[in-house]
């Protein structure tokens, strides 16, 4: 059997370190300031610099991959002898799983004895990590790239996608969230809980009044939506809001008994549109 | 009140038919001396017609004369405002020359007032009744028409009107708030102005004419209650073009239960229990021989005993030593409808006791009105109760009609007119000075009130008028399925209500109660399936009700938010996405329910509440009924408060900033508020309202 790479992009929020040793390639997504034309990575910035610049009034834009460069990435693979499993960003905020498509298709003239398979995550963050990390476990278990492809698609409406953002106003200004008239007025103290519908995009589902009533939300979600509640693995990914990820594992670990697995930083890539204070609970449920 | 009219004998309105003394004019009557006079009369009328009956009804009478007498002396302990209110004898005292005046002017109505001199004067002395009025042959009435209705509901409307200010002071707490007087004065007046053109004998008519009108004016809870105990009372008389003492006192018992119904959980103690212990009590009294006039007679005399228990029910009045205010309103009203079967006729003080008295808040609060740089436009609302001197003037032959053709001459809105030898003045003018140096050619002084118009006017901007029954304005056609309708007052607070989509806003608040009609001209233009209402007070609450229950072109659904901060709290949170209305009103309701309100106002008057000493001016802070804190310090009360209601796993205060409080003042509770509680999420909202400098709401 031919061996094949998972691949990934940096939307996925998961540590360079990490993904290495799960033998996971990646592309990084770039992002700016608008107020210079310095482009960088996740692994250029730490986080804490970033969300500190962005609470200072700091407008950060991103830029999405290109096919070209997917082609190269996808290329060298190729040349390894191994078959592509790209896991991307949702199509539904970025056009870089388009340009993955494109560069697979390219490449299927150049090299047809080898498969590119590419999966639309519809998730982003570390739910699109999560899937990469089931789907690596997958292959652990000898699934095929064909199989392991199957079993990421069959994640992907079944993916809980829960977060809450201290501030609507960044995913308004990125346009990634048309908010519904509920979502306008004066939000002093007024907390969406958003998710990620099975077209990844973010549909904001409840407001509630304050910091802690949304925090208790999300974890109210996993409790009504995760497929097996006290097993399973769970990822929190948080825009420098260590203290408050903290408060909803152990919301759920109190509840179910669950340990969550990662808790992990909102990249600069997600987190130019989410803001800082944004908090993100994963987990493998029944639905969207 | 005069010692001499105290020594006389307890006498009331002999009540056997035929018996009626001779009419007096009324304004022949100078003192005691004609007061004497009837009394005797009466006496000896009484005792040679039925004696065991009359002596029995004179004195139950004279029972129940001193049960308003009761009542009015509690309200005028109010009135009084005297520093110390430890005692009725010493705040009667204190105040002599006022209370002279209010019993004189409520006397001047007919009233029976009782003047205790001695705390443990066992029998109550009952001032005699002066008799001034002509009385017409109405004694033997077996059936009540529709016409006699007419004429006792505006006298019953007229007495209430003379008395509101009375009502008003029967406060709970010393906060401004809503007027009871004046929501029950502005319920009937409504009901009046429905009938107000009509010709008609028809018993039922006329009461369901009457009792529309009233339901559609209705304000404050106890307008409600009022308006529901017509309307049952109606519904009692339906097909009957005039109606016997039994089949009257059913259609009461009838109004009674439609009062209780209309109340989610009845209270007792309130306008409820007098309504129901009276009409029962009249009821029970019944007889064949019974007529229309002694079926209301006992009504009121146990209308008075039965508000005279009130304090002995409800501790909140005994603490604040005052009788139900909607039971006073509600004697006011029966008292009128009774006098006027007595053949009296009420006479209308009321531009006198409009222009008497601006809650003394109110008029605080509007100082404003007329700053250093204002341009005198309105006048003077100049008020004087002059007691005319024999030394200066023929008392008996004063002229009071030159009198007005002076105050004519430099102002206008002109009322005066005499009792006895006080003339009373009312008078909008520049000049109030030369008012009181006329005045002082002819007498001295009881009281004067010299209110610069500026400041009035703007609370008369706020006093509603009642409205009279009209046709609805068509309603739009529904467009959308959801629209929302709030009560609420200030810039701040209207704009975040509006934000959240509320459509219409009803305008009012603390102390001015809207309207049943106010609410069905905001959903008239509410294009929708459903409108959710925000009434933002619990006294507003009946009326909104009230008003879901007869507005017929969406579904109302009432969210019994208790004040703007609840209200905005449930607004906030709403999902009107949902397909459910049900579901979304639940979910509103829920979420006021996880959240404690709280509010901090100047107090307007000394009191003793709970154990806490509340000195006028002090800032008293109130969460669900309580008083919790009372301090000098504003921002001290502000911050007791803040503990009292963040007690618990609250997490989240909102704050919102009043007309009078500024930024810095509020940066400076910021800081304090992030030291009572750290980890507490505080946002402050800039709402704008009136009265309350903050309103706080912990979640």
């Amino acid at each position: 059997m031919k061996d094949y790479v998972i691949f990934t992009d940096s939307a996925c929020d998961l540590s360079p370190s990490l993904l290495k040793e799960w033998g996971v390639g990646y592309r990084n997504l770039s992002f700016r300031f608008n107020d210079s034309e310095t482009e960088y990575s996740n692994e250029d910035m730490d986080v804490k610099t970033f969300y500190d610049k962005m609470r200072a009034g700091g407008i950060a834009k991103t830029a999405a991959v290109n096919a070209d460069a997917f082609a190269s990435d996808f290329e060298k693979i190729i040349a390894e002898g191994k078959d592509v499993l790209y896991l991307g960003f949702s199509s539904g905020l970025s056009t870089t799983f388009n340009s993955a498509r494109i560069a697979a298709e390219q490449l299927k003239e150049k090299y047809p004895d080898s498969k590119i398979l590419i999966v639309d995550t519809l998730a982003a963050s570390a739910g699109q990590g999560l899937m990469v990390y089931l789907t690596v476990e997958e292959k652990k278990k000898g699934a095929t790239v064909e199989e392991a492809a199957e079993f990421a698609k069959g994640l992907v409406p079944r993916m809980g996608i829960w977060f809450t953002v201290d501030d609507l106003v960044y995913l308004k200004r990125g346009g990634r969230v048309s908010p519904t008239a509920a979502f306008v007025g004066n939000l002093l103290g007024i907390k969406p809980v958003l998710y990620m519908d099975d077209a990844g995009h973010l549909i904001p589902m409840v407001k509630v009044r304050g910091r802690k009533t949304s925090i208790t939300t999300l974890a109210d979600k996993y409790t009504e939506m995760a497929a097996t509640k006290e097993e399973g693995t769970v990822y929190i990914s948080h825009g420098d809001c260590l203290k408050d990820a903290q408060a909803l594992a152990d919301i759920l670990k109190e509840r179910h008994g669950i340990e969550v697995s990662i808790i992990t930083d909102v990249g600069p890539v997600i987190g130019a549109h989410s803001g800082p204070g944004t908090l993100a609970l994963f987990f493998v449920g029944t639905k969207r | 009140m005069s010692e001499e009219m105290n020594k006389q004998q307890p006498i009331d309105a002999v009540e056997k038919p035929g018996t009626e003394a001779k009419p007096v004019a009324v304004k022949t009557v100078t003192s005691a001396s004609a007061a004497t006079k009837k009394t005797s009369t009466a006496k000896k009328t009484g005792a040679s017609k039925s004696k065991t009956t009359t002596q029995k009804m004179a004195k139950s009478a004279a029972e129940a004369a001193a049960k308003t007498a009761e009542s009015a002396k509690k309200a005028l302990k109010i009135v009084a405002e005297s520093k110390t209110v430890a005692s009725i004898k010493s705040a009667v005292t204190e105040t002599k020359n006022a209370a002279v005046a209010k019993i004189e002017e409520y006397s001047k109505g007919k009233s029976k007032i009782k003047k205790t001199t001695n705390a443990k004067n066992a029998k109550p002395k009952t001032v005699a009744k002066p008799k001034r009025t002509k009385k017409k042959n109405s004694g033997g009435i077996k059936y009540l028409g529709g016409m006699l209705l007419m004429k006792m509901a505006r006298g019953g409307a007229m007495l209430l009107r003379s008395n509101a200010e009375e009502v008003n002071k029967l406060n709970v707490f010393p906060v401004p708030d809503g007027d009871t007087g004046d929501n029950m004065r502005m319920t009937i007046e409504s009901g009046i102005a429905a009938i107000e053109n009509m010709d008609s004998d028809n018993l039922a008519e006329v009461m369901r004419t009457l009792s529309h009108g009233m339901l559609l004016g209705a304000r404050g809870n106890s307008g409600v209650i009022l308006s529901q105990f017509f309307a049952g009372t109606a519904k009692g008389l339906e097909g009957k073009d005039q109606a016997d003492p039994a089949t009257f006192g059913h259609a009461l018992e009838m109004g009674v239960k439609q009062a209780y119904a209309s109340v989610m959980t009845p209270t007792e103690g309130t306008v409820l229990t007098v309504a129901r212990e009276s009409v029962e009590y009249a009821v029970s009294r019944v007889t064949p021989e019974s007529t229309i006039r002694t079926l209301f007679a006992d009504l009121v005399k146990e209308m008075h005993a039965s508000l005279e228990r009130t304090p002995e029910i409800l501790a909140v009045l005994k603490e604040a030593d005052v009788v139900d205010s909607g039971g006073a309103g509600l004697l006011y009203i029966m008292d009128g409808f009774n006098r006027v079967l007595n053949g009296e006729e009420i006479v209308d003080t009321s531009a006198a006791v409009s222009a008497s008295a601006p809650a003394p808040a109110v008029s605080a609060v509007l100082f404003d009105a007329f700053g250093s740089d204002s341009e005198m436009t309105y006048g003077y609302c100049t008020e004087l109760l002059v007691r005319l001197q024999s030394k200066k003037t023929d008392v008996h032959a004063f002229d009071v009609d030159a009198l007005k053709v002076f105050l004519a001459s430099i102002g206008d809105s002109v009322v005066a007119f005499q009792t006895d030898s006080i003339v009373k003045i009312h008078v909008h003018t520049f000049t109030p000075e030369k008012v009181l140096a006329h005045c002082r050619e002819f007498g001295e002084f009881l009281t004067v009130k010299i209110e610069n118009m500026s400041l009035q006017h703007t609370s008369q901007l706020e006093d509603a008028k009642p409205e009279p029954a009209e046709e609805k304005p068509e309603s739009a056609p529904a467009s959308k399925k959801y629209g929302v309708v709030a009560v609420c007052i200030g810039e701040g607070i209207e704009q975040l209500y509006r934000e959240f989509g509320t459509d219409e806003i009803v305008q009012g608040g603390q102390t001015q109660n809207p309207s049943t009609n106010d609410f069905l001209d905001a959903f008239a233009k509410v294009p929708a399936e459903h409108i959710f209402v925000f009434p933002n007070n619990g006294n507003i609450l009946m009326a909104a009700q009230q008003a879901a229950e007869l507005y017929d072109k969406a579904t109302i659904h009432v969210i019994p938010s208790k004040n703007i901060g609840t209200g905005y709290v449930a607004l906030s949170t709403a999902d009107f996405s949902e397909e459910d209305p049900e579901a979304i009103a639940l979910g509103m309701t829920e979420a006021m329910k996880r959240v404690t309100a709280g509010y901090i106002s100047p107090s307007i008057r000394d009191a003793e509440i709970n154990g806490v000493q509340i000195k006028k001016g002090d800032t008293i802070g109130i969460v669900e009924k309580q008083i919790v804190v009372s301090e000098t310090d504003r921002m001290a009360a502000a911050c007791g408060l803040v503990k009292k209601i963040m007690e618990g796993d609250k997490f989240m205060l909102t704050v919102f900033r009043g007309k009078d409080a500024d930024a810095a003042e509020q940066e400076a509770l910021n800081a304090a508020i992030s030291d009572i509680c750290p980890d507490a999420e505080v946002y402050f909202m800039d709402g704008g309202q009136e009265i309350y400098p903050y309103i706080f709401v912990a979640e």
